[in-house]
């Protein structure tokens, strides 16, 4: 059984707040420390943020959330298939750079065609 | 608020309700009770509705006073100019009831959760799960999480708080480095936004994107909060992110 959960919101800002609370919750859920949590509720944030402001999504965003042993595999996805992904300014963004130090292996790619946004958080083992 | 008026004053004022609807004396009313009205305004103020829209509120109850006030009835104008403003003021906050509400219980929970954290980090010597800080506050997972989303969504921080521990140390080191984010790769073009940004922000992002510290660590360099530490990442953030995309 795959353990993700997937939330789909409307592509604008006002939307954004449910990715982070969801994204909060699955990451308590893996017993991700505080700090981390606003890490990832802050990358949601700026991986939203990229999709919109590089015109990927225009109706809806997609998030799907995958913990595996490592820790927690994110990728958010917009709806348009159409447009050039990465374009020559994206890696040089602010919100691109935000998140790929907020979080381990950020890339672009594309999932069904959609510009994406895939990025992991680690979890660090440690004795309980 | 102006002194108790003199005799003279108060026939003026007489003058000027009998003259009504006369626009000229109603407006020469407004503007001798306009202190009145902004008193009251900033009685209501710390709850969430700037000063500005409370004044227009109180400026509105002024108005329905002076134009509802009755001269035989025996009572003196500023007590019943002040009843209809402050019921003026009340019926905002009733028809806006969630701008106290939330916020106020919010903080019950806030405060609980910030004593939690700060009693975990000490006892762990890292950031506490949420599991941890559920036990710790006896409050729910949802609790939990709702007032950490409540720390970083509201910005009822102010900017000029007062902040002491380890002063100054950036700005020298952003002095001495020449402004690093001029130099960095994807920086430069928000270097001018980040200059506009309070010392302590500066600081902040400074720690946390170049020198690659954890909240907790900035808020153990910074001697504040991890929470507070977040809120102000969190809106520091928003606010660059607004002006390099206006519209995102």
């Amino acid at each position: 059984m795959e353990q993700s959960t997937t939330i789909s919101v409307p592509a604008g800002t006002g939307y954004v707040h449910l990715l982070r609370v969801v994204i909060a919750g699955v990451a308590a859920g893996l017993d991700f420390p505080i700090d981390e949590i606003d890490d990832l509720r802050l990358a949601v944030d700026e991986a939203s943020a990229h999709l919109l402001s590089a015109g990927a999504a225009t109706g809806r965003i997609t998030v799907r959330l995958t913990p595996n042993a490592e820790g927690l595999n994110v990728v958010a996805w917009g709806d348009r298939t159409d447009g050039e992904w990465p374009g020559a300014a994206d890696q040089r963004s602010m919100s691109w750079y935000v998140l790929t130090t907020l979080t381990d292996d950020a890339e672009m790619e594309r999932v069904d065609g959609h510009p994406a946004v895939r990025f992991t958080k680690r979890l660090a083992h440690r004795e309980v | 608020m102006s002194a108790t008026p003199t005799l003279n004053d108060r026939e003026h004022e007489r003058e000027l309700f009998e003259r009504l609807p006369d626009p000229a004396a109603r407006e020469e009313l407004v503007t001798l009770y306009q202190p009145l009205a902004r008193y009251l305004a900033r009685r209501f103020e710390g709850r969430g509705e700037s000063f500005e829209d409370l004044s227009q509120v109180a400026s509105l109850g002024l108005l329905k006073s002076v134009d509802r006030f009755d001269l035989e009835r025996g009572v003196q104008f500023t007590t019943y100019a002040a009843a209809t403003i402050i019921g003026e003021l009340k019926r905002h906050f009733r028809d806006r009831g969630w701008a106290i509400r939330v916020p106020r219980r919010i903080q019950e929970t806030g405060m609980r959760v910030s004593r939690a954290v700060a009693d975990l980090n000490q006892e762990l010597g890292r950031a506490p799960t949420v599991k941890e800080i559920t036990v710790k506050a006896e409050l729910s997972t949802e609790d939990v999480l709702e007032a950490l989303e409540a720390a970083g969504a509201y910005n009822t921080l102010s900017l000029d708080a007062p902040f002491d521990g380890g002063q100054g140390t950036a700005a020298d080191r952003l002095k001495e480095d020449d402004d690093p984010f001029e130099r960095l790769e994807g920086w430069a073009s928000m270097a001018p936004a980040i200059r506009t940004l309070p010392e302590r922000e500066r600081r902040m992002l400074y720690l946390r994107f170049f020198e690659e510290k954890t909240q907790s660590q900035i808020a153990e360099e910074m001697g504040i909060s991890q929470m507070h530490v977040s809120r102000l990442l969190a809106r520091t953030l928003r606010r660059l992110r607004e002006e390099m995309h206006p519209d995102v």
